[in-house]
């Protein structure tokens, strides 16, 4: 699954287009260190990723190439915070949680190659700890949908299912107005739900069936969403029981061979803290007053995905009082369009961009220099007002977890 | 559980037969009561338009808009090529007259093609650069007719071809006598001049020529991604508006990438104080590929009411017709060579250079996120 998404992403040529053609790169928070490496080294990387992905599928030195597969695929994702994507970030969660799981001892090719005896049974956290990254997902993207403009509004499907009317069949049912009603509400409905219904054995082949036409419906309407209902219709398998893995209560300590008894004592809290932070992170946007859509902190790593139509426009000023010089700098010179989008909608990447005209400009004036920040958004087709407070000098600000003062209040 | 299975048919079967079990549960029969309630409450009063029909909106641009104004294009540059060719073979004040004039004209028509010119066929000819880079590289240009060395169309010649070096040449001299006699003097001056206007009709009429092959296929196009003609088109016009109308024909001549200076010879006609003029042509393009041919009921102004695209309380669409009328009133109003007036008139100028910009929001904000229109390939999280 994951090697497909791999190879699709070096089809579409996007290791040149993101990571290599543009001048500029947008880091996430603490991650400011990681660099786009030389092309040769990161092509060799990205093949590297390719493999371990491979291996990992076919459990060939599973301890190995499941640390490999995690480390790369988020190393990958740090380069440029323009393509956040949910999805990314879900494939380098469960990434991090296979490395603890023993899922190489059964149908395996480590088995096969080291003879050692298949296990009938694993203990069942290494199942259930899946299952709650499911679940957590679910229920967060579906908690999320729980808001005036998706439900009263069916923001944005309403806008987004009338621009897919060329589909064939379904097409002309997207222009009503009920659709994106209906939408809205199923989809809330079914998020909220659907982590619990599977994991309930009465209704959990049901559910996945509404999964998989739920997703694949998503996959036709929005093509723009990438791999990411397919990652859901086949990763959902796992709540289904297999007939040759029995689950054992409770057990971590019975597979001895596994892995050094130290590093076995400790799985247990690093699992629990893993899972506490995984809850707390898509709560933490409720320590920010005014409306997370506009200020979007607290936005990221929170399953809020197809939640809303954001557009903006930005442009820079950059002043040298002293000298009575000023300039215009329209992004889109040095950034792609993807990023010039992406940026033009979050605070904390129109901050970062500001960072990195304030270093050029100093050094090429040789002085001190300001920059100002001229931007419009619009959320949900509410129609552009102004983003940020164009009066605030943002060379002089910091990114923090602070709430973001120079961001103008939502209207 | 108890379905267990080794093989996927096997799978399949017991899939179904579970199936049935769950329809009997009472929480599935609550999540699909619930759907059907809001299928029933959604459909009260909601079904309120008709189909729109987005590829006769394309149909509209492709039949009344694009494809006539290539036409005109193409055969004002024909008329160009023509009375330069006139000229060439007397060298009289009257033609002259009527060279500059077929200039002007070609370059009207060229304005209400560029909205258009970043998708094909215009962009594998490269439409704009060939025929409207400016300001013009006037050492090259006599460095060229010195030589008589030169190769139309590579990116090193770009900058003393097309439009704004004819311009020169008819142009730039002290008097008319003293156009007239340099061209009289220099056989490679004439032969330059001639090369120019070949090139400008070769390209124009290669443009619209294809263009007819083209327009079925745009029309065919009627989806919102980035390969469609809507995604095309309104890209193509938000970086038309923004880059070279905004900045290129006004905000470059008032200093705003020259450290405030302001650059008056960076106009886009500066020896015949045609400026404002060709301004206007942009704005009035601008407007009737937004608002349809005459008449029409399908066009981007229609297709935003149609999807309710609104800014602060009214349609979208009336805002941004008011915005584009108030515009070319504003240029309108300059009473001299804009060059001269982005100096003299700076607090007029300054307001001009805001509402342009104004005018980018709403289209490339607005418009563009009101249609639901994509602007590039990458996968989004639709945030």
């Amino acid at each position: 699954m994951a090697f497909m998404s791999l190879v699709r992403f070096y089809h579409n040529g996007w290791i040149q287009e993101q990571f290599l053609e543009s001048a500029f790169h947008f880091k996430y928070f603490g991650f400011h260190w990681v660099s786009v490496a030389e092309p040769t080294v990161l092509y060799g990387l990205f093949f590297l990723l390719m493999v371990s992905a491979l291996c990992v599928a076919f459990g060939l030195l599973y301890r190995i190439t499941s640390v490999l597969f995690f480390v790369l695929f988020t190393y990958f994702e740090l380069l440029d915070a323009t393509y956040y994507l949910n999805h990314y970030y879900f494939i380098s969660c469960c990434a991090f949680l296979l490395i603890f799981l023993p899922a190489h001892h059964a149908f395996s090719l480590d088995q096969k190659l080291f003879g050692w005896k298949p296990k009938k049974e694993v203990a069942a956290w290494t199942i259930y700890a899946l299952r709650i990254q499911f679940t957590l997902l679910y229920f967060f993207a579906g908690i999320a949908k729980i808001q005036p403009d998706w439900l009263l509004e069916a923001m944005p499907l309403s806008i987004w299912l009338k621009a897919r009317t060329d589909l064939p069949l379904i097409g002309p049912l997207l222009d009503y107005e009920a659709t994106a009603y209906l939408m809205s509400w199923g989809g809330m409905l079914f998020d909220v739900l659907a982590g619990f219904l599977l994991l309930i054995p009465k209704t959990r082949t049901f559910t996945w069936i509404m999964a998989a036409v739920f997703h694949g419906l998503t996959a036709i309407i929005f093509p723009q969403i990438g791999v990411f209902p397919y990652v859901m219709i086949v990763g959902t398998l796992v709540y289904f029981p297999w007939k040759n893995l029995t689950h054992r209560i409770p057990s971590t300590s019975s597979n001895k061979q596994i892995a050094h008894p130290l590093i076995q004592s400790i799985v247990p809290y690093v699992l629990s803290l893993y899972f506490i932070l995984q809850v707390i992170v898509p709560l933490r946007h409720h320590l920010y007053s005014g409306n997370l859509f506009w200020h979007e902190q607290g936005f990221r790593f929170s399953w809020r995905v197809m939640l809303m139509e954001k557009a903006g426009y930005c442009e820079f000023e950059v002043v040298d009082t002293a000298g009575n010089r000023r300039t215009m700098v329209r992004p889109s010179d040095q950034l792609n369009p993807q990023q010039e989008k992406m940026m033009a909608t979050q605070p904390d990447m129109i901050l970062q961009y500001a960072h990195y005209l304030n270093r050029e400009y100093s050094k090429s004036w040789q002085t001190e220099v300001e920059i100002y920040a001229h931007c419009w958004c619009s959320l949900n087709g509410r129609g552009s007002t102004p983003y940020i407070n164009s009066d605030i000098n943002l060379a002089k600000e910091k990114d923090s977890f602070s709430p973001k003062t120079w961001i103008l209040p939502f209207e | 559980m108890t379905h267990q299975h080794r093989f996927w048919g096997i799978g399949i079967l017991s899939l179904s037969r579970s199936m049935r079990r769950a329809r009997t549960n009472t929480l599935t029969s609550i999540v699909l009561l619930l759907l059907l309630a809001i299928i029933g409450c959604s459909t009260d009063g909601a079904n309120k338009h008709p189909d729109y029909d987005r590829s006769s909106v394309l149909a509209d641009q492709a039949n009344n808009i694009i494809g006539p104004n290539f036409t005109v294009l193409a055969t004002s540059c024909e008329s160009l090529d023509n009375s330069i060719n006139t000229l060439i073979a007397d060298l009289s004040l009257p033609h002259l007259e009527d060279a500059r004039n077929a200039l002007l004209n070609a370059r009207t028509a060229f304005q209400k093609c560029t909205p258009y010119s970043s998708f094909e066929p215009s962009n594998s000819y490269a439409l704009r650069n060939e025929l409207n880079t400016f300001p013009s590289d006037t050492a090259l240009i006599e460095q060229n007719i010195a030589s008589g060395e030169y190769a139309l169309g590579r990116v090193s010649t770009l900058d003393a071809q097309g439009f704004p070096a004819i311009e020169y040449l008819l142009w730039s001299a002290n008097s008319d006598d003293d156009i007239l006699n340099a061209l009289t003097n220099d056989s490679n001056r004439r032969d330059y001049l001639t090369a120019l206007s070949a090139r400008c009709q070769e390209i124009a009429s290669a443009v619209s020529n294809e263009w007819i092959a083209y327009s079925t296929m745009y029309v065919q196009q009627d989806g919102t991604d980035v390969g469609s003609s809507l995604g095309m088109v309104v890209n193509s016009l938000n970086l038309d508006f923004e880059k070279f109308i905004r900045d290129g024909k006004v905000g470059i001549p008032l200093g705003i990438r020259s450290l405030g200076n302001p650059l008056p010879g960076h106009v886009e006609a500066p020896y015949s104080g045609n400026s404002k003029a060709l301004l206007m042509a942009s704005l009035e393009g601008l407007l009737q590929l937004i608002e349809g041919s005459e008449g029409s009921s399908y066009s981007l102004r229609t297709y935003m009411n149609h999807v309710g695209a609104q800014h602060s309380g009214t349609e979208l669409s009336g805002v941004i017709r008011n915005h584009i009328n108030d515009l070319i009133n504003q240029v309108n109003a300059i009473d001299r060579p804009l060059e001269a007036w982005l100096v003299e008139e700076a607090g007029a100028a300054d307001q001009l250079y805001t509402d342009l910009q104004q005018l980018v929001v709403y289209l490339k904000v607005d418009m563009t996120s009101s249609l639901g229109i994509l602007i590039s390939y990458q996968d989004t999280d639709g945030d």
